[in-house]
């Protein structure tokens, strides 16, 4: 406990010194602290405490490496929950999307269907931790397989059907999804058995989200063998991600550059805008939380989904969003309505689709009918031909308000893909688009001015 | 071997007073960061507010400039666009997240001081002449009151359990690793490491958290003396308006501390009310 001479302090109201002792007391002497060593040892595990949790540890290490002449520099803002995983998890990782782009080659989705298991959980581990020639795949062995399927005790790598019976045995014995079968075959069962089980008790919400019941991993286990499962993870997550949208409706314009629509010059366009008609449900990608759901001039009515691991999709231009921040859907989910809201030439969706802050070509990954849809699940047959609604003009665009008529002026983008389904927009519920089955759909372009 | 031990100690405890400011201010770091994680969420949507409001006023500006005649429909496009398009979603986001790091290191220096103290020892020896001596101190400094005398103790406080919370999430990972290595097959593990970590916070909170307050209090109340000799002084110097410069001066003195009461701890036990602390109560119960 404290102890502190008060009398040394003297008058400290209006004495003139301004209550500071004019002169030392006499030195008291006071027995020896024995609780020195013990004291010291907290103090010891909080000012590392604060130099691995905090900021400041991050600026203190920027500081020793500028003065070291070293190149690493830690991120000062990691440290920020929402903005650091529960695991560290290495960005490049998952940056490289390209793992999760392509059709599955035919020994997976041979060796899936054998086993029963989702074809596209297999493809992820294989081209994360694999390789395929054109007549049989391998992967490097993860590290606890052999606490799930035996037979992988003895061997480095194994054979498409081994994974998949692999993941089978874990799907079997974990249950849930796929992910937890593939972080299982890393991790091992019984650490993740434990690991859920904490998760649940303490009353978290999806506990099977391999970011919520990270943190009861060791640290060891966070730090060595889930790395393996997480690169994995997240690329299965690209893989199965939902199209928005019906793939019916057309892309109108891709991810990547093209001719600005309202500049006329050449721009970057980071998402991919569908030709939704006002009113149309837009899907979840996948599950997740709702980062943010707010509007601007750009964007309009927008939501940002976080799901997990650095993956994050984003609903633009929304007539309304039927989520709200800190909710969280599940794949498939109805996120919001289409619209126009924002700048725009005309109603659609920007979807946009971000691995670590970065965005990449929502096209190539997932369902999207481009890349031939949902591989676990084909896409619905398209809905009967409707037609949609006139363009309105753009809300926010004040000093440009283009009609319908000029949509192909101002539509000067590069030409949208081929669809993989007929071009015709569902029903929605927006009694305006509702028109005569088989009518062909007026030839609209709506992109966005803003990206 | 004993000896050197308790020489060891004795050194340390020698020490002591530098050993728990430290400490102290270590605990009142990590409440702060703790708090600073919610201010990034308001600063977001402060900031979106701010930019619907640009853009939409720009783009009414450049619109009538439009209508006016002052500049093409294409020039006004291309400036509306650039100019809402300087600020988008991800901007957004850093520069929350940038702008709660600086409130954060901002906290941390304005704190700074109150967190130090003042302590002094003195010559009473045992737990309850201690207290008592402690007590009568704590309970002299707080005459006359002042805001910031009113506020450092809960603001203080407050950031300091944050702190143990976080600490003791800390030292409930360590323990899980050591014995996940230990004792792999215990089931028990977790809830054991939970109840460790609920423990180290108690053991911070009761070690540290007595000085702290004690320190912050006796400090406040030095800041104070000090304030309002410097405002007696400043009111007697010669002046243009000295009744203006009076009142001024009396304004300064009466808000000191002001910004402990309505943004510090605001903010500490909207950081407290992250439900850390009750996920670790809940893991630290065993299962049936």
């Amino acid at each position: 406990m404290t102890t502190t001479a008060a009398p040394t302090l003297g008058n400290p109201i209006g004495n003139g010194n301004g209550g500071v002792p004019s002169e030392p007391v006499e030195a008291p002497q006071r027995p020896p602290n024995r609780r020195g060593l013990f004291d010291f040892a907290l103090m010891s595990v909080l000012v590392y405490a604060v130099y691995a949790m905090t900021p400041i540890g991050a600026i203190v290490e920027t500081g020793v490496n500028v003065a070291r002449g070293q190149k690493e520099r830690p991120s000062w803002l990691s440290t920020f929950k929402g903005r650091e995983t529960a695991v560290a998890m290495s960005e490049e990782a998952v940056a490289d999307a390209s793992a999760a782009e392509g059709k599955i080659p035919l020994p997976i989705a041979a060796a899936a269907d054998k086993h029963k298991i989702d074809v596209e959980a297999l493809a992820a581990l294989i081209s994360v931790h694999g390789a395929c020639t054109p007549t049989a795949c391998d992967v490097e062995t993860p590290p606890r397989t052999s606490t799930v399927y035996p037979p992988a005790a003895t061997k480095a790598r194994l054979s498409a059907d081994e994974a998949a019976a692999a993941i089978a045995a874990a799907t079997k014995e974990h249950g849930r999804n796929g992910e937890l079968a593939v972080e299982a075959l890393f991790v091992g069962s019984i650490p993740l058995k434990l690991a859920l089980e904490q998760a649940d008790r303490s009353h978290l919400d999806n506990a099977a989200d391999v970011e919520v019941h990270a943190p009861f991993f060791t640290p060891s286990v966070r730090r060595g063998s889930l790395q393996g499962a997480l690169g994995v993870i997240a690329v299965y997550r690209l893989r199965t991600l939902a199209w928005p949208a019906d793939p019916g409706f057309r892309i109108t314009s891709s991810f990547g550059d093209r001719v600005h629509p309202v500049t006329g010059k050449k721009a970057f366009h980071n998402g991919t805008d569908v030709g939704t008609p006002i009113g149309t449900p837009l899907h979840a990608a996948h599950n997740g939380g709702v980062k943010r759901q707010s509007r601007d001039s750009i964007s309009g009515n927008y939501v940002v989904l976080d799901h997990g691991l650095g993956i994050e999709t984003v609903y633009c231009h929304l007539d309304s969003a039927g989520v709200v921040e800190g909710a969280r859907v599940e794949r498939k989910n109805t996120v919001g309505l289409s619209g126009n809201t924002g700048r725009v030439t005309g109603p659609h969706l920007h979807y946009i689709v971000r691995v670590h802050d970065k965005p990449i070509d929502a096209e190539k990954v997932g369902e999207s009918p481009t890349r031939g849809g949902g591989l676990s699940e084909p896409p619905p047959p398209p809905p009967p031909a409707k037609p949609v609604e006139p363009v309105k003009p753009a809300k926010a665009v004040k000093p440009k308000k283009p009609k319908a008529g000029e949509q192909a002026a101002v539509d000067a983008g590069p030409a949208p893909p081929p669809p993989a389904a007929p071009t015709p927009a569902t029903p929605t519920s927006d009694a305006q688009t509702q028109a005569a089955p088989d009518q062909p759909a007026p030839p609209l372009a709506p992109v966005d001015a803003g990206y | 071997m004993l000896a050197a031990l308790r020489r060891i100690t004795w050194a340390l405890g020698s020490q002591r007073r530098l050993i728990r400011r430290v400490a102290a201010l270590c605990l009142v770091v990590m409440g702060v960061h703790l708090a600073a994680d919610h201010l990034d969420d308001l600063i977001y949507n402060v900031i979106d507010a701010v930019d619907l409001w640009a853009d939409d006023s720009a783009a009414e500006l450049l619109a009538w400039l439009s209508s006016a005649g002052g500049m093409g429909p294409d020039d006004a496009a291309r400036a509306s666009e650039s100019f809402a398009t300087a600020l988008d979603l991800a901007e957004k986001d850093r520069l929350a997240l940038w702008l709660a790091l600086l409130c954060e290191l901002l906290l941390d220096v304005l704190l700074l001081d109150l967190t130090w103290g003042r302590h002094q020892d003195s010559a009473v020896a045992g737990l309850f002449a201690e207290l008592r001596e402690s007590g009568r101190a704590m309970v002299e400094a707080l005459s006359p009151l002042d805001l910031e005398r009113l506020a450092c103790m809960p603001a203080l406080f407050a950031f300091a359990l944050g702190g143990a919370v976080m600490a003791a999430l800390a030292v409930e990972n360590a323990a899980r690793d050591l014995l996940g290595r230990l004792l792999p097959e215990l089931l028990w593990g977790g809830s054991v490491a939970a109840a460790l970590g609920i423990l180290a916070a108690a053991v911070l909170v009761w070690r540290f958290s007595p000085d702290l307050l004690h320190g912050a209090l006796l400090r406040s109340r030095e800041r104070g003396n000090k304030a309002r000799e410097h405002a007696r002084e400043v009111a007697e110097a010669p002046h243009k308006w000295p009744r203006v410069r009076r009142v001024l001066s009396l304004v300064r003195v009466g808000t000191r501390g002001a910004w402990l009461l309505v943004a510090a701890l605001p903010l500490a036990v909207a950081g407290l009310q992250s439900n850390d602390l009750f996920a670790l109560v809940a893991r630290a119960v065993p299962s049936p």
